[in-house]
């Protein structure tokens, strides 16, 4: 039991460090994939439509992993060298843009057509129209999705262990083979990502039912 | 790159993928009959078990069975904590398809006085099976992505492949562009192929 505890402060610094990732990805992506998915929806041009679209089905369709060991492996071969956390952030972005504008996509189809032809009946701006009208409704409806797909993004930064990247996971792996007690050591981890994860999935499950119309 | 390692590493992520994806739908039935049970203790087992396998990242649950219990190869681990992840989520697939079929018809069946199991297993499941197919299609297609983590522990199927390929050649570009278009390939496999699927399910139950 003790040598638990003393594993305790290398794996919450760990965890930290995977809430940091999760938080660094989260902000690069989420304006990032708003605005693929409000052009991919909203755009009157389809060429552009379909382009979008297309890549960000490609984005989706790659294992994360196999993105994360294109940018650490890949880049440089085209002298692009970046840290392990930069690689980190970079591969999550981009294989998270697809499924945050899905989501904003489906949150946009839930807002009546109407709204936007009395903005422009009105004669609103695009840029006001998105910001005042659309934009606070959308992230209504996307409040608790957006949270499940943050949970989504914290379970995957476990894949950082991959290059090396110190990170929860990463964290435990080193104690584990120093000891050898992979078991306990997994386990401990396992539950610092599991408490996370089902704090936020509650909380997306109680606003959903909470802004329920 | 040696493009010759390819098939055997993509016969193994199909195999992971599928195995996997087999064992997660049955295992996924018994826990959505045990979280739908009259017994309280079921229920509270099954909800544990879906929110603790959800909640554990699936390159931990590997780890801790690969490298913590050690029983089983490294494909063998992927297989069992792929599938018992898959059937968390699968449980979870199944449930909302059972509570999208209306209530009317489990409490219509039993003014009619058809047995609770006859009637569930002959008139709701059905609806709801056709209901859940194209998430669980969907789960499906996104196992082929998450196999991609048996590399870790050390399966040699594409990313393991390609990996290797990046570090022995100094090349870090064609391996993964390369393995990237086959998980490409195997997904819209999957998709074209569970659309098919699906179609004659729905066809199946909608004429009866």
């Amino acid at each position: 039991m003790s040598t638990l505890v003393s594993w305790l402060p290398d794996l919450l610094e760990g965890l930290r460090h995977s809430l940091w990732l999760t938080f660094v990805s989260l902000l690069l992506g989420l304006p990032l994939g708003l605005v693929l998915g409000y052009v991919a929806e909203l755009t009157p041009s389809r060429p552009v439509r379909w382009l979008l679209v297309a890549l960000i089905e490609l984005a989706r369709g790659l294992p994360a992993l196999v993105v994360l060991y294109l940018v650490y492996y890949g880049l440089p071969s085209v002298s692009i060298v970046l840290s392990s956390f930069w690689s980190v952030i970079l591969a999550f972005t981009v294989s998270n843009a697809g499924y945050v504008s899905e989501i904003v996509r489906g949150a946009l189809r839930g807002i009546p057509a109407g709204q936007l032809e009395a903005c422009r009946a009105l004669g609103i701006g695009r840029t006001r129209t998105f910001l005042s009208v659309i934009a606070p409704q959308a992230l209504r409806i996307s409040t608790p999705s957006l949270i499940s797909y943050a949970a989504i993004v914290f379970q995957s930064t476990s894949l950082a262990v991959a290059v090396a990247e110190p990170e929860l996971l990463s964290a435990a792996y080193n104690i584990g083979s120093i000891t050898f007690e992979y078991v306990q050591v997994f386990v401990l981890a396992g539950a610092l990502y599991a408490v996370v994860v089902v704090a936020a999935s509650r909380l997306a499950g109680w606003l959903s039912a909470r802004t329920a119309y | 790159m040696d493009f010759s390692l390819l098939p055997e590493a993509m016969l193994l992520t199909v195999e992971i993928t599928l195995a996997a994806m087999g064992i997660g739908m049955v295992l996924g039935v018994l826990v959505v009959v045990a979280r739908r049970s009259r017994f309280r203790v079921l229920r509270a087992v099954a909800v544990v078990w879906t929110d603790v396998v959800r909640g554990v990242p699936p390159l931990v649950w590997l780890m801790l069975v690969f490298l913590g219990i050690g029983l089983f190869t490294a494909l063998g681990t992927a297989i069992i904590v792929f599938g018992l992840v898959a059937s968390a989520y699968c449980a979870e697939i199944y449930r909302s398809g059972l509570e999208a079929v209306p209530r009317g018809q489990t409490e219509a069946l039993a003014a009619l006085a058809v047995p609770a199991r006859t009637g569930q297993l002959r008139v709701v499941a059905p609806q709801a099976a056709v209901i859940a197919a194209p998430a669980v299609l969907s789960y499906a297609i996104g196992l082929v992505k998450d196999s991609s983590l048996a590399s870790v522990i050390g399966v040699a199927e594409l990313t393991f492949v390609a990996n290797r390929a990046a570090n022995r050649t100094g090349d870090g570009i064609t391996p993964f562009v390369t393995v990237g278009v086959l998980y490409l390939l195997f997904s819209l496999l999957l998709a074209v192929a569970g659309k098919l699927g699906t179609q004659r399910l729905e066809g199946r139950w909608r004429t009866r």
